[in-house]
């Protein structure tokens, strides 16, 4: 037997528990779920009714799908606009020599490794109109009127969230910057200095050339997790409930809504096949641009 | 770049191969693993004819419950336990008591039925939940129980809601309550004010009383998921229904009735409550704060009033009754929640499990779980569901007699919860549509008249299903308005307690 063909049977020997355990758990939902939005089925009623793509047609026309996706899509943007910039900060000043150093990157751990939906009932009773701290003091500094209510505010509910999201997300982002950043060669750094260039030029024309491919992994990760990440669902479910009224429903939320307490499950995963198609076109544009770049 | 292939090929796939000797290892663990499965399995198949049987163990009944009533799961305040007596008195029978949040209960349901699979020989049910999931429940005929006609009569009609669907029985009821109006009474007596008969004199009491931000007139939760109830107060306070009598049973949020009740909600919300009322679950958060005497009125189900007995509590005295309708309308309007148990399709015990039902829904037990309710959320224990046990002689002592008059009293006016199969879709739709209008995003009209656009979709689409022909509590409750007097009769109070009707 040929050594080549010898190597792949005990390759695909070594690899076939993995894709055994791929295919059940991963494939075949993919396919089945698939399948879910070609039907109309609930939960109550199991037996399919072949709709083709009316479930598709649908989100056309429906209203709550309509701004469940602008709210995401607002919730991304501001994630990722602040999100990764605020985490490159924070990785650019842990960068540095400072006394409590390793204590600080320490601490960077805490947001990220605190569950979502502890994190989301932190906040919650934090900003809580009664008695959150954190809105107590934004009231003595005269920021908010008394008693006023953040999560029930429709024009601030969302941002408020994505707020707390970018408290979890940015420690994160530090994590993947700095670790860039220990990466990157001390030779064009130096030789930049020697030219005369300054910090911020520095920064902008080496510094930054190294991290480009890291941004982009970090704008990727900030848009996944903005659609389809745990926190997107806990937060919501923890703090709003998608309310008030319909201000901070997320396609992930109304997935999952849509799907069991609505029990529309044909529609429910039409939904989260939507959500599966923006979260793979944000990918492939990211890494168009950063190969372009690169 | 992507498309430039690496230069490591073919050539260097030795580099990612493991070293033979482990592959040779990888492969004989594998293989004792496999060995040793076939021939413990053989061993096992050829000996179980020699293995001694096992005595006969313990039935295993799997409960499911909620968390709002500890009682059900042996931790009511006053010590006494359902479950460990039961399993007292019946040493065969071992229950596993499963709790859920309220909240989570309906989800977990609907996945362990559509899958089809063992999870509980008895479990938590209400109306809405039976009626959109009847497929998965066992009818007790099936089990050959029939209910006798004697018990069917002793059961209160909202109560019968909740386990009985299109002609079948699915278990019995485990509790009852309406909303009530309570008044921190020494507030009201200080300012000479009368409990409030209508709805305009609440309103004229709310200016006397209001004095914010350390006392608010009016307290109530407003957060959605448990906006429905409160509304449906209004609504039938205007003279409203939220269906209609036709064959669809169509859902009229944006009937004038309902949008007059948008609007007094807006109208009490702007003037007389906590502005955090919006971001409150009911009365969860809201009767901590009744207990600190944040509130002069409240609107829920009357355990709060137990705070009269906690010493602790700024509240020393409390005022229980009726939900004031409009003048001119109707005296009272409420609304009322009432839950049982069932058995699950896949239950392993069926006949236990019934027997085990039917204690729960017997006199004692549903006297003390009266007994056992408190001001705190997780002793959230209603009054009971059978007309004979209203007139138990613990309940006729005080406090208890005031909250269960008061109970008795708004079952004679309308409280219809209006369940259904697909209930939790046109709640959330309706619920988002009144926040709306609460947070001024829309007028109460525009909000309402969305909410009925999302309502006659997801009605549409019930029809197909389920069709019409859903149970309406409401006739059958109107039979009993004279045995409800005759109950109330038998109820001392003090003078000072009783209100006009």
């Amino acid at each position: 037997m040929p050594r080549i063909h010898r190597d792949s049977i005990d390759a695909i020997k070594f690899l076939l528990p993995f894709f055994v355990f791929l295919g059940v758990f991963l494939i075949y939902p993919i396919f089945q779920s698939f399948y879910y939005t070609l039907n109309d089925i609930t939960l109550s009623h199991l037996e399919p009714k072949f709709v083709g793509i009316n479930n598709y047609v649908k989100l056309f026309s429906d209203k709550l799908f309509l701004q469940a996706l602008t709210q995401t899509l607002l919730y991304l943007a501001f994630h990722t606009a602040i999100g990764v910039p605020l985490g490159l900060g924070i990785a650019l000043l842990l960068n540095e020599e400072f006394r409590g150093r390793s204590f600080a990157r320490a601490c960077l751990l805490i947001p990220w490794s605190t569950p979502p939906i502890v994190a989301a009932l932190t906040f919650f009773l934090s900003l809580n109109p009664g008695f959150g701290p954190i809105n107590y003091l934004l009231e003595l500094l005269g920021i908010i009127p008394p008693k006023f209510s953040i999560f029930g505010n429709p024009n601030l509910a969302l941002f408020a969230l994505a707020s707390v999201s970018l408290w979890k997300s940015a420690s994160l982002f530090a994590f993947i910057f700095l670790s860039a950043l220990q990466n990157i060669p001390t030779e064009p750094v130096e030789s930049a200095k020697v030219y005369g260039a300054s910090s911020f030029t520095v920064f902008r024309k080496v510094t930054l050339q190294y991290l480009k491919p890291t941004i982009a992994v970090n704008c990727i990760l900030s848009c996944i997790l903005s659609l389809s990440g745990t926190q997107a669902y806990d937060l919501v479910a923890g703090i709003t409930g998608g309310g008030p009224g319909y201000h901070t429903y997320m396609l992930y939320y109304l997935a999952y809504m849509t799907a069991f307490p609505w029990n529309n499950l044909g529609y429910g995963a039409t939904i989260s096949y939507i959500i599966t198609f923006i979260a793979v076109i944000f990918a492939i544009i990211l890494l168009r641009l950063w190969y372009k770049r690169t | 770049m992507l498309d430039k292939k690496s230069s490591k090929g073919k050539g260097d796939v030795d580099r990612f191969d493991p070293p033979s000797q482990s592959k040779r290892d990888y492969l004989k663990t594998l293989g004792t693993l496999g060995l040793g499965l076939v021939v413990g399995g053989a061993i096992g198949w050829f000996s179980r004819e020699l293995v001694p049987k096992p005595a006969p163990s313990k039935i295993e009944l799997n409960f499911y419950t909620t968390g709002h009533s500890g009682f059900y799961y042996d931790v009511g305040r006053l010590g006494w336990k359902p479950i460990a007596r039961y399993m007292e008195q019946n040493p065969n029978v071992k229950i596993n008591v499963l709790v859920d949040s309220f909240f989570n209960v309906y989800t977990k349901e609907a996945a362990v039925f559509a899958a089809g699979v063992y999870a509980w020989d008895v479990a938590y049910l209400w109306g809405a939940i039976l009626a959109e999931f009847y497929k998965y429940w066992t009818p007790l005929d099936e089990i050959g129980v029939e209910l006798p006609s004697e018990v069917q009569d002793d059961i209160v009609p909202y109560c019968k809601n909740a386990v009985w669907y299109k002609g079948h029985w699915y278990g019995l009821p485990r509790m009852l309550e309406l909303f009530n109006l309570m008044a921190d009474a020494d507030v009201l007596n200080a300012k000479g004010l009368p409990f409030p008969t209508t709805y305009e004199e609440f309103l004229e009491c709310c200016e006397e009383v209001h004095d914010p931000p350390r006392r608010y007139a009016f307290g109530i939760g407003l957060k959605e998921g448990y906006l429905l109830p409160p509304y449906l107060c209004f609504l039938h306070g205007n003279g409203g229904s939220l269906w209609k009598d036709d064959a669809m049973q169509t859902v009229i949020p944006d009937s004038p009735e309902s949008i007059k009740a948008v609007e007094d909600m807006v109208y009490l919300y702007e003037n007389y409550m906590d502005p955090a009322a919006i971001e409150k679950i009911a009365f969860v958060e809201c009767s901590t704060e009744w207990h600190q005497g944040k509130y002069v009125f409240a609107l829920y189900y009357p355990w709060p009033t137990m705070a009269v007995t906690d010493p602790e509590s700024k509240v020393k005295k409390v005022y229980v009754w009726l939900w004031p309708g409009k003048k001119g309308v109707t005296r009272s309007a409420s609304q009322v929640a009432c839950e049982g148990y069932g058995i699950p399709k896949t239950a392993r015990y069926k006949e236990e499990a019934w027997k085990f039902i039917q204690y729960l829904n017997s006199q004692e037990v549903q006297v003390q779980m009266a007994l056992n309710m408190w001001w705190k959320q997780e002793n959230e224990e209603p009054v009971p569901t059978r007309w004979s046990y209203f007139t138990d002689d613990r309940l006729k002592q005080y406090p208890y007699n005031i909250i269960v008059r008061a109970q008795l009293a708004a079952l004679k006016y309308k409280a219809n919860r209006y369940e259904r199969p697909h209930y939790m879709a046109y709640c959330a739709a309706i619920e988002a549509e009144i926040m709306n209008a609460l947070t001024k995003k829309k007028t109460p009209e525009d909000a309402m008249k969305d909410a009925r656009e999302k309502c006659d979709e997801i009605l549409q689409k019930e029809y197909e299903l389920y069709g019409g022909g859903f149970y309406n509590p409401w006739p059958d409750m109107q039979k009993y308005k004279s045995k409800i007097d005759e109950l109330l009769n038998q109820i001392p109070v003090e003078e000072e307690y009783i209100f006009p009707e």
